[in-house]
């Protein structure tokens, strides 16, 4: 494995089982997914509701066990229970409920602690946050008093609170307004300019658009099309040769 | 494992205890049943200003006024245990929020123990503070330390304890109310205890089937003896219970519901 790879996934499989002996049903969530990811690239992961986006990044951030396939990061195999990895991966989840009863500044640091960072660290590494998605006034509000979009932000934060070398974002521009998305789409080529690996999976087809270096599009747990963002753009614009792709599957 | 491992684990499950306790204390049912439990121990006064032997029999003012607090805290206690732990358990175990930490470099172990911590400490708090207000009624009333409440109590103070770890082996197993339910039902069989035993004594029965039910009344939180200990501590009662050997029992069912929790706790964060 070359040394730039962070992320190398193979055969990656998960599936449901429901009802009970002869009444059990099989439902495939995600169907042998191979990719991998290489240090400072951004990876847009496009598909429509339903089709495994999140169910991979559970997978990858060792919240769900794969049925099958296996997870290198960081070029040692990863799995549930393997602990090590996950102190360099940042990771936004599609939906969070952040406690509300505390401030922003408590969040930050009480994830940095889990993070076992010291307190000048977590100190200096909040402000620098807090400096880069433009909440220093709020630092001392309740999350319960946040909007969406700033609650999103805060997500953001607690991502990269350990200044991790790999991150996951799900859906991450659901509830932002223009403004706070162009602020995301900075931090986020700030972060490839800083040699991190992101894996961002969104139904914004124009934002994949404008952030990623390679695109994938995956449909019923499979790939449809993997490649460089330009292969997506050459017969029209990235939403026209989603739908043509999703259609064609449907077909 | 090394020494300086051993003391960030222990430093994350006071991390993850603290938060968890703090989201408990937010729990506005609890404020409600404190409310209610410090307004029963207010009643713990009465025995003092009504003298009369027809009401509270020949006993001291101070033994009816315990009497009083002791049952005001019990009862509390199991409330305070059992439905504010269920109700924080449900909020922290959210697969949103439970998710977010699952991804961070924390073992599962860890997280379930700072949580039984967590809501340790929030029962202890109440435990505490509802103590603390009986031996002030007593105090303003007797002039006299009484350090044989706090020691007495104390007791209740264990038994809060196994009610959490009681509430999380439930929940860990039935992730809904009936998790409440099911700790109700056993502390009640716990209750219980002693009149089985005796019931089943007399029975001649096959070695074998006495022997499982000498087991399963012995795997059953002895509640019963628990309370014992307590009168027997608060000078209600000259009772003749063995209480070290009761405690004991006590935290080996608190340990054993632990570990099945732990054991329990790693399927319910896998999909």
């Amino acid at each position: 494995m070359s040394s730039s790879v962070v992320l190398k996934v193979s055969g990656l499989s998960k599936y449901f089982v429901s009802g009970f002996l002869w009444g059990a049903q099989k439902t495939i969530a995600v169907d042998h997914l191979d990719f991998s990811l290489s240090r400072g690239e951004i990876f847009g992961l496009l598909g429509p509701n339903g089709a495994g986006k999140t169910t991979t990044l559970n997978m990858l951030v060792g919240i769900m066990k794969p049925s099958s396939g296996s997870i290198d990061i960081f070029g040692e195999p990863f799995f549930i229970g393997k602990i090590s990895p996950l102190a360099r991966i940042g990771y936004v989840p599609e939906s969070t409920s952040l406690p509300g009863y505390f401030t922003i500044l408590e969040l930050l640091d009480f994830y940095g602690q889990i993070f076992d960072m010291p307190a000048s660290l977590r100190f200096n590494r909040i402000k620098l946050l807090l400096e880069m998605v433009g909440l220093v006034k709020e630092r001392n509000c309740l999350i319960k008093n946040l909007s969406m979009g700033q609650r999103r932000l805060v997500d953001i934060m607690q991502a990269l609170i350990n200044d991790p070398d790999l991150i996951f974002l799900d859906e991450p521009t659901v509830y932002l307004d223009p403004v706070i998305i162009e602020r995301l789409r900075s931090i986020l080529m700030r972060l490839k300019s800083e040699g991190k690996t992101i894996l961002i999976s969104s139904h914004m087809l124009s934002e994949i658009e404008k952030v990623s270096d390679r695109v994938a599009i995956i449909d019923r747990g499979k790939f449809a099309k993997v490649g460089p963002k330009e292969d997506f753009l050459r017969s029209g614009t990235m939403e026209q040769e989603f739908l043509r792709i999703v259609k064609h599957a449907d077909n | 494992m090394r020494i300086t491992d051993l003391i960030k684990e222990l430093r994350l499950v006071l991390v993850i205890s603290r938060d968890v306790c703090r989201a408990a204390l937010k729990e506005r049912m609890m404020y409600g049943f404190l409310l209610l439990a410090l307004l029963f121990i207010l009643m713990a006064n009465v025995p003092f200003v009504v003298k009369d032997p027809k009401v509270f029999g020949p006993q001291r003012p101070e033994v009816s006024a315990l009497q009083i607090g002791f049952m005001s805290i019990n009862v509390f206690t199991i409330l305070i245990a059992i439905f504010v732990s269920l109700n924080t358990l449900q909020s922290f175990f959210s697969w949103e929020r439970l998710g977010l930490l699952l991804s961070k470099p924390v073992k599962r172990v860890l997280i379930l123990e700072g949580v039984v911590l967590g809501l340790f400490e929030m029962v202890f708090l109440n435990w505490f503070l509802m103590t603390a207000g009986v031996w002030l009624v007593i105090f303003s009333q007797t002039r006299e330390w009484g350090l044989y409440i706090w020691t007495g109590m104390s007791v209740t103070a264990l038994m809060a304890l196994l009610y959490v770890a009681l509430v999380v082996f439930f929940y860990c197993i039935i992730p809904n109310m009936m998790a409440g339910i099911m700790t109700v039902l056993l502390i009640i069989a716990g209750f219980g205890v002693p009149m089985a035993r005796q019931a089943f004594s007399t029975t001649v029965s096959p070695g074998f089937v006495s022997s499982s039910l000498a087991l399963g009344l012995n795997c059953i939180p002895p509640i019963n003896s628990l309370w014992g200990i307590s009168m027997q501590q608060l000078r209600f009662f000259d009772l003749d219970i063995a209480a070290l050997s009761v405690i004991f029992q006590t935290l080996v069912v608190i340990f054993v519901l632990n570990i099945i929790s732990v054991i329990r706790f790693r399927r319910f964060c896998q999909l």
